[in-house]
């Protein structure tokens, strides 16, 4: 049996174990959780490529299904104390986290099946499980939330799915290895694909879910929300993208992503609400990941760099979500302005939400540093127009983000202290994409990462 | 030569986009469940057609399945739920202005949309499902009732069947189909779980 079905199997085991009973979840979930994690690492670093008839899995797919398993780690330990804390659940907490191993699984599942099909019914999965787990607290904004998630993101995958019929009636197949368009083909197809996909990755202006189910999902969710189910749709898109080497598609990727890095950066600025400020920062970068899927068609070295950045988006914005989780309970607010002086009350929290934020806006010396400033080059050497929008919208994205982050983070402020666990957990995280970091410049200097 | 088997999809299909503009317009509870009823025992009816004429058991059981899903247990778990509260039952909800205008704008527009993917396929047999799928998302967007809301979600996946169905003889339909049931489920599931927790809700709020 092939080693990457393990990564099926043990988030499904931990799933199925959990509905035996709470105290079975908070046990084995995030010891299941890590085990799928370390193989999936395994994997990564071992250079595993996995091609049978069902099961695809190269480097882009590993890439997402670690980050997927990690940040599935790390939200089931903060789950551990998110779960403490919950009064009048919307159901039993065993299927909380029952629910979290089985999005999970579906995230995972997404990034390995060989077969577009299969691929849609995997993100319509994450769709109901996810929504489901948005219930979690049973208040009314949480079921507005999660209504409105399901709601806007069936109707995007429902024309998702067109994109998948239109390519089997154009490819003859489903599996991505074999996809092939003609010019016309490939523009119907993908431009369908990056409205019906681009609503699941929340590119404008189809992001209207996004910072609803962001800001209202429990916190641990939250992260995996943003740090793995975006790129694991933009994984599925770029599948599509793959096979329509052709400029058109190519274009309007760009145009979607710049348009999605502009409008998010701009309403970063003016958010009151720390988990909706996330919410949209995720967006950002989503558009950005987006604009270098395009710019790929003109160097593909971006690629790589492109999920680089995911990868230490992930585990970043995954620490600013738990982060604001824990800090919003311990101050009793849900508000930006409510939160001061977080370095000196709760240093790691505070050390954690301070680099985290530079890392998810681009600063040096992390990943996302690397990749926007390929992005950048890329752009310049294709028109300055595009450059300039680029530029501007990370630049808007790094004032807001930071300026925000900074307010909450230093100061003079009440002191209200998170539990000690909590901030070992986002540090954690954050010094994972540190790491992560390194390793690319280290890559880098050694030749093994082409810029 | 059109044989009797496409005439009677057409005029089925025809039937189906009336009961999407009728879905647009129609302002009781009761008669918009009735209605949606209706339409997914059309649509399980063309699937039944087309599984028999490309002789697939997949799209057999999948009309079953839609049958016995969308035109029978779904419509009847939402009547039993608005006949709880006498203020639903009969009860008028709101639509859009001039929905039926926006509706045929909307339609015609759909139809030149079509254009480009004619142009890819050279295939017009679409045309009906494209056009009721942006009938369907009017409905979604629309309306502010969240039940209405459901029944515009399962206009939706029958317009998706029906175009998977169509077009091409898809290998995993049955697979989706089941898939959009669910989540079908989880919809009703989602509102029915709300009311129980705050009492019959003014669903219209869940919308914001």
């Amino acid at each position: 049996m092939e080693v990457v079905l393990y990564l099926l199997i043990l988030p499904l085991i931990a799933s199925l174990l959990s509905l035996a009973g709470e105290r079975w979840g908070r046990a084995l979930t995030p010891a299941f959780a890590f085990a799928t994690a370390v193989l999936s690492a395994l994997m990564l670093y071992e250079g595993e490529t996995v091609s049978t008839p069902n099961l695809y899995a190269d480097w882009y797919s590993l890439v997402i299904a670690g980050i997927v398993s990690w940040v599935y780690f790390f939200a089931s330990l903060a789950s551990l104390y998110y779960t403490e804390g919950l009064e009048r659940p919307f159901f039993d907490l065993r299927y909380y986290w029952s629910f979290l191993s089985l999005f999970a699984l579906t995230m995972s599942f997404t990034a390995l099946v060989s077969n577009l099909g299969w691929m849609w019914i995997g993100l319509e999965a994450t769709t109901v499980v996810s929504a489901l787990l948005i219930l979690t607290e049973g208040e009314k904004r949480n079921v507005e939330g999660a209504w409105r998630y399901m709601i806007v993101a069936s109707a995007g995958l429902g024309v998702a799915f067109l994109s998948v019929i239109l390519a089997y009636v154009s490819a003859g197949t489903l599996d991505v290895r074999h996809l092939t368009f003609t010019p016309k083909e490939a523009l119907l197809v993908s431009t369908l694909a990056l409205i019906g996909f681009g609503t699941k990755v929340g590119l404008f202006p189809m992001h209207g879910w996004l910072p609803d189910a962001h800001g209202s999902a429990p916190s641990p969710v939250s992260a995996m929300l943003s740090g793995t189910l975006l790129p694991t749709a933009l994984l599925v898109y770029y599948r599509i993208l793959s096979a329509s080497p052709w400029d058109s598609p190519a274009k309007i990727t760009l145009l979607f992503g710049v348009l999605t890095l502009l409008v998010a950066s701009f309403l970063m600025a003016s958010q009151r609400f720390v988990k909706r400020l996330l919410a949209y920062s995720s967006m950002d970068m989503m558009g950005v990941a987006t604009i270098g899927l395009g710019l790929a068609y003109y160097h593909p070295a971006l690629l790589k760099l492109v999920f680089l950045l995911l990868a230490v988006h992930a585990f970043s914005k995954g620490a600013l979500f738990i982060t604001a989780g824990s800090v919003m309970r311990a101050y009793g607010t849900h508000e930006i302005g409510g939160i001061r002086g977080l370095m000196n009350s709760n240093p790691m929290s505070g050390l954690s939400l301070v680099l985290s934020a530079l890392s998810v806006t681009g600063s040096p010396p992390f990943g996302t540093f690397i990749a926007e400033l390929g992005i950048i080059g890329v752009a310049l050497s294709r028109s300055y127009w595009w450059a300039l929008f680029i530029g501007t919208g990370l630049l808007l994205s790094f004032l807001a983000l930071n300026w925000h982050s900074a307010k909450m983070a230093f100061g003079e402020g009440e002191k209200r202290k998170v539990p000690t666990g909590e901030g070992i957990i986002v540090l954690a995280m954050t010094l994972t994409a540190l790491g992560i970091s390194l390793y690319a410049w280290y890559l880098i200097v050694t030749g093994g990462l082409v810029v | 030569m059109i044989s009797v088997t496409t005439e009677v999809l057409n005029i089925l299909g025809v039937t189906v986009l009336l009961t999407a503009f009728l879905l647009l317009t129609e302002s009781y509870m009761h008669s918009l469940i009735n209605l949606i009823a209706f339409q997914s025992l059309l649509i399980g009816g063309i699937l039944a057609i087309i599984g028999w004429e490309t002789a697939s058991p997949e799209l057999i059981v999948l009309a079953g399945i839609t049958i016995a899903f969308r035109a029978l247990l779904i419509p009847w778990i939402l009547q039993r739920d608005i006949r709880k509260e006498r203020i639903w039952y009969n009860r008028e909800v709101k639509t859009t202005h001039h929905a039926i205008v926006i509706g045929l704008i909307l339609a015609v527009t759909a139809y030149f949309l079509y254009v480009p993917i004619y142009r890819a396929t050279g295939d017009w047999k679409g045309v009906i499902p494209f056009l009721l799928l942006f009938l369907s998302m009017l409905v979604i967007v629309g309306r502010r009732n969240a039940l209405a809301q459901i029944i515009g979600y399962i206009s939706e996946e029958n317009s998706l069947l029906y175009f998977a169905a169509v077009m091409t003889s898809m290998p995993i339909i049955l697979e989706f189909g089941i898939l959009l049931d669910m989540i079908a489920f989880v919809l009703l599931a989602v509102i029915l779980g709300a009311e129980k927790r705050y009492g019959p809700v003014e669903v219209e709020e869940l919308v914001g």
